[in-house]
């Protein structure tokens, strides 16, 4: 079946260079620059009386999307103050949010949230920072300079046809601003009680008449939360990063891409009575994380209707603790292709391989077979947008088609119908099919849950991956609805009902002899094995509206519900499925307002039910932020958040790592532009 | 494995006959008629504080949300200057950064967003603001560079040009349409 990819593969290497050959046949830059330079001479009124040709636009306007999307713009970003992107993203309906300790955050969308949530694929730049060991995001690593943040687009529900696997419950891009809209230099540093210090520093220059660059480099250093009783919670962590960008556009056509980061810091977490009896037994466990990646991106724009897109990266990350040491190389090849046939179809397809290579070596705890393992991913796809009354209704199918090296083929079609009786109003619906595929984990893992003696054998829980573990699988039925009319307002509602089935659970197998594996005499293993069995149906409404009250005011509200019906009996194990595990209501507010004397006062508030499952209360947070700009290229800002109470705790402990509460904080910043 | 193959080169093939676009040009596209307009207003357009601001090195046109627009500027710009300065072309996709320049351009896509007061505020900044649509110019856009009939006419919204003391030649004039009120209404 390999060789049928690599003949796919091939072909698309073929019809590339045959694309990028034909492409001076079609339209050439010299044809369009001479165009130009004819209309260059052209006076005013010659200019008035030239006939044009009618062209529709591939561009899609938010307003018009066919999906639940909410975008955090760079507004957002100055204005919420937060200092993460993890903490950016409780503004958007639809996602749970929970901070576990002061480095870890639980985040996913419509349910399921977990430390490792599995449902949620998250691209910074085209660049999937999902992690294949657990399936899950490290938020830890993920960070740019916020301020080179252009804007977050977040789609609420699958977005596999496109996405690829993994694109469960939702898709975060995180797109960085282009070298030419960040040049100068910019400098910033504050500090708090929390965000003990932090620094920022960027600048930006032009490469020749063609070109732009910037380079950057942040730090900061966090401190640890409190446990319920006020004691260190551990937690802290710092953390350096540089990277840079550069953006050339040697023609009108042809744009190129280069950037980068490094980084290194680390973590600490508190662990209480780990199962190890082996290592030094420690309740304060450093973790070290190193990393770096590079991308590149070539875009050619063909035509208004058509373009290309190549794009490549390599990433590597090492994260290194006395109970897990991980290292992991990604490479991925990437191509796409949009064009117009007929008219009436505006069709999109592209390709993708992805090498992943990890080394994950024994410790007290983790015990991976095999230690190193190397995997491909192949996939293609397609989607044609059809318009069947112009301007007014759309039909959209798509599908995509992977292979990868644990549950072997995987289709994920999808069928999204738009309907837009006016230019200021969108209704939508879908239906989509998307998987979420084995984790490495899930496949070759053993970790030791607990160790205990009776006589003279030693027992060891284990909790261990299965060969035979398949993908999970999701149909989403969606319906969506939303008015952008003319002025100062704007609402958006979206409703769901998923259908999974095969979602994990654990359990436990016949006691074995864990001589070989553990290389020790009389060792018995009583394993709990990771299987699919769970049948869930998951429904909910998310509801957003922006209002433009005066000039000086813009406000927004957020809500959204969720219900999980489980139709399975859950294990102990897996508390993320239960519907006690979610809230099912949470509501936000956001207000911005320009006050007298360059003043800003920005307000956020998040109401978060509890989530009676894990025993965590519901909870309200109030945030402010009073921002002041004395000279135009000089802003200072000063930050409060989780004003209503001293400290409370979103997310339970998970396993051994001693649960934590977020405490209330306060952050002072400058910011300097030159 | 050959009937893969030969699968694979009818697609190959396929592909290759769908992507042919229609390669004959019936004119031009509205985008470079509006880049080549939006290059040549600065010639009838005068700005009262381009004095006051000499300090000013560079003249910075802004184009919101629309790429190939600045594209095209980017290239009918190159090697030249207005009013004697060099000139910086900026595509940027938020409101909140059309603040700093002389010249901003509102892709249609963009126009439901942008606000009555948004548009006065840059008004107030003596910013030239250049939409699509007459919709734009009711709002408190200053230029719309409106089709009709496959072509594009220069409008102008003069009380609105009078707020941004932004004064157009009597060449323009004699070219550009006024835009009254009731036209707003579509």
């Amino acid at each position: 079946m390999k060789k049928s990819f690599l003949f796919i593969l091939v072909t698309l290497a073929c019809w590339m260079i045959l694309a990028i050959f034909r492409v001076p046949f079609v339209e050439s830059e010299t044809i369009q620059d001479k165009g130009l330079l004819y209309l260059k001479n052209l006076s005013i009124s010659e200019l008035a009386s030239l006939e044009v040709t009618s062209v529709s636009k591939t561009q899609e306007r938010m307003a018009d999307a066919d999906a639940a999307i909410y975008v955090i713009t760079s507004e957002d970003i100055r204005r919420s103050g937060l200092t993460s992107i993890p903490e950016l993203l409780r503004m958007v309906p639809g996602l749970q949010v929970a901070h576990i300790d002061s480095n870890k955050w639980a985040i996913s969308s419509r349910g399921f949230n977990g430390w490792y949530a599995d449902k949620l694929l998250v691209l910074i730049d085209g660049r999937s920072v999902y992690t294949p060991l657990f399936s899950g995001v490290n938020w830890d690593i993920q960070d740019t300079l916020l301020d080179d943040i252009e804007r977050i687009e977040v789609i609420r529900g699958p977005g596999a046809t496109l996405w690829g696997a993994n694109a469960v419950n939702g898709v975060i891009n995180i797109i960085t601003k282009r070298a030419q809209e960040t040049q100068g230099g910019l400098l910033k540093a504050g500090g708090g009680n929390l965000e003990q210090g932090f620094g920022g520093l960027r600048y930006g220059g032009k490469i020749g008449t063609v070109g732009w660059y910037r380079v950057y480099a942040k730090y900061f250093n966090r401190d640890a939360f409190k446990t319920k009783d006020g004691h260190d919670a551990k937690g802290e962590w710092d953390m350096g990063r540089a990277g840079f960008r550069a953006d050339l556009e040697p023609s009108v056509h042809d744009s190129f891409t280069l950037q980068g980061d490094i980084y290194s810091g680390n973590t600490h977490d508190y662990f209480k009575d780990l199962p190890s009896q082996k290592s030094p037994f420690n309740d304060d466990v450093k973790t070290d994380l190193d990393g770096g990646n590079i991308l590149g991106r070539w875009h050619r724009h063909l035509s208004d209707t058509s373009a290309l897109t190549f794009q490549v990266y390599y990433d590597r990350t090492e994260r290194r603790s006395i109970y897990i040491k991980e290292t992991r190389d990604n490479f991925d090849l990437d191509f796409q292709h949009s064009f117009h046939v007929f008219k009436r179809h505006n069709i999109i397809w592209g390709l993708e391989y992805r090498l992943t290579h990890d080394n994950i070596p024994t410790s007290s705890v983790f015990i991976f077979d095999p230690k190193s393992r190397t995997d491909h991913l192949y996939s293609g796809f397609v989607q044609d947008q059809i318009s069947i009354i112009k301007g007014r209704l759309d039909l959209t199918l798509g599908t995509k088609l992977e292979h990868n090296d644990y549950s072997g083929f995987e289709i994920q079609p999808s069928v999204r119908l738009r309907f837009k009786p006016d230019k200021y109003q969108t209704f939508w619906a879908a239906v989509s099919r998307a998987v979420r595929t084995p984790s490495r984990a899930e496949h070759d893992m053993n970790f030791v849950l607990r160790r205990f003696e009776i006589g003279p054998s030693k027992n060891i829980l284990l909790l261990r991956g299965n060969r035979d573990f398949d993908s999970e699988k999701l149909i989403a039925y969606e319906l969506g609805y939303r008015i952008v009319p003319q002025k100062r307002f704007s609402f958006d509602i979206a409703t769901f009902y998923n259908v999974y089935h095969d979602l994990r659970t654990t359990a436990p197998g016949p006691p074995e002899s864990g001589d070989e594996l553990f290389h020790e005499q009389n060792v018995k293993v009583i394993p709990v094995n990771i299987i699919n069995r769970y049948h869930e149906d998951v429904y909910g409404i998310e509801v957003t509206g922006t209002v433009q009250v005066t000039p000086w005011w813009k406000a927004s509200a957020s809500y959204s519900w969720l219900k999980l019906n489980l139709h399975t009996k859950r294990t102990v194990m897996n508390l993320e499925v239960s519907e006690g595990s979610v809230p099912r209501n949470q509501f936000s507010l956001k207000s911005y307002m320009d006050l007298p004397h360059n003043l800003q006062l920005d307000t956020l508030l998040f109401y978060v039910d509890g989530m009676p499952d894990m025993h965590i209360p519901g909870y309200t947070r109030l945030d402010l932020r009073l921002g002041w700009n004395p000279m135009k290229n000089l802003s200072i800002s000063l930050k409060l958040e989780n004003l209503l109470d001293n400290q409370h705790q979103e997310y339970r402990s998970i396993g051994n790592l001693a649960a934590s509460e977020v405490p209330r904080s306060f952050y002072g910043k400058i910011t300097w532009h030159f | 494995m050959k009937p893969v193959f030969l699968c694979g080169w009818v697609v190959l093939i396929v592909f290759l006959f769908a992507n042919s676009y229609p390669s004959v040009q019936a004119g031009f596209k509205p985008d470079q008629v509006k880049a080549a307009y939006i290059y040549n207003l600065p010639n009838f357009v005068s700005w009262p504080d381009f004095q006051e601001t000499a300090g000013e090195d560079i003249f910075i046109i802004k184009v919101l949300g629309n790429r190939s627009i600045a594209r095209y500027l980017e290239v009918l710009t190159q090697g030249e200057k207005i009013k004697g300065l060099p000139i910086s072309i900026v595509y940027i996709d938020s409101i909140y950064q059309a603040r700093n320049c002389k010249i901003l351009f509102v892709d249609n896509s963009y126009e439901d967003a942008v606000t009555d007061g948004q548009l006065a505020d840059l008004a107030n900044n003596g910013i030239l603001t250049v939409g699509e649509s007459l919709d734009f110019l009711k709002k408190g856009g200053i230029v719309g560079l409106v089709p009709v009939d496959k072509r594009i006419v220069v409008v102008v919204n003069l009380s609105m040009a009078q707020r941004a003391r932004i004064s157009f030649s009597s060449k323009l004039m004699k070219v550009a349409k006024v835009f009254q009120h009731e036209q707003g209404e579509e």
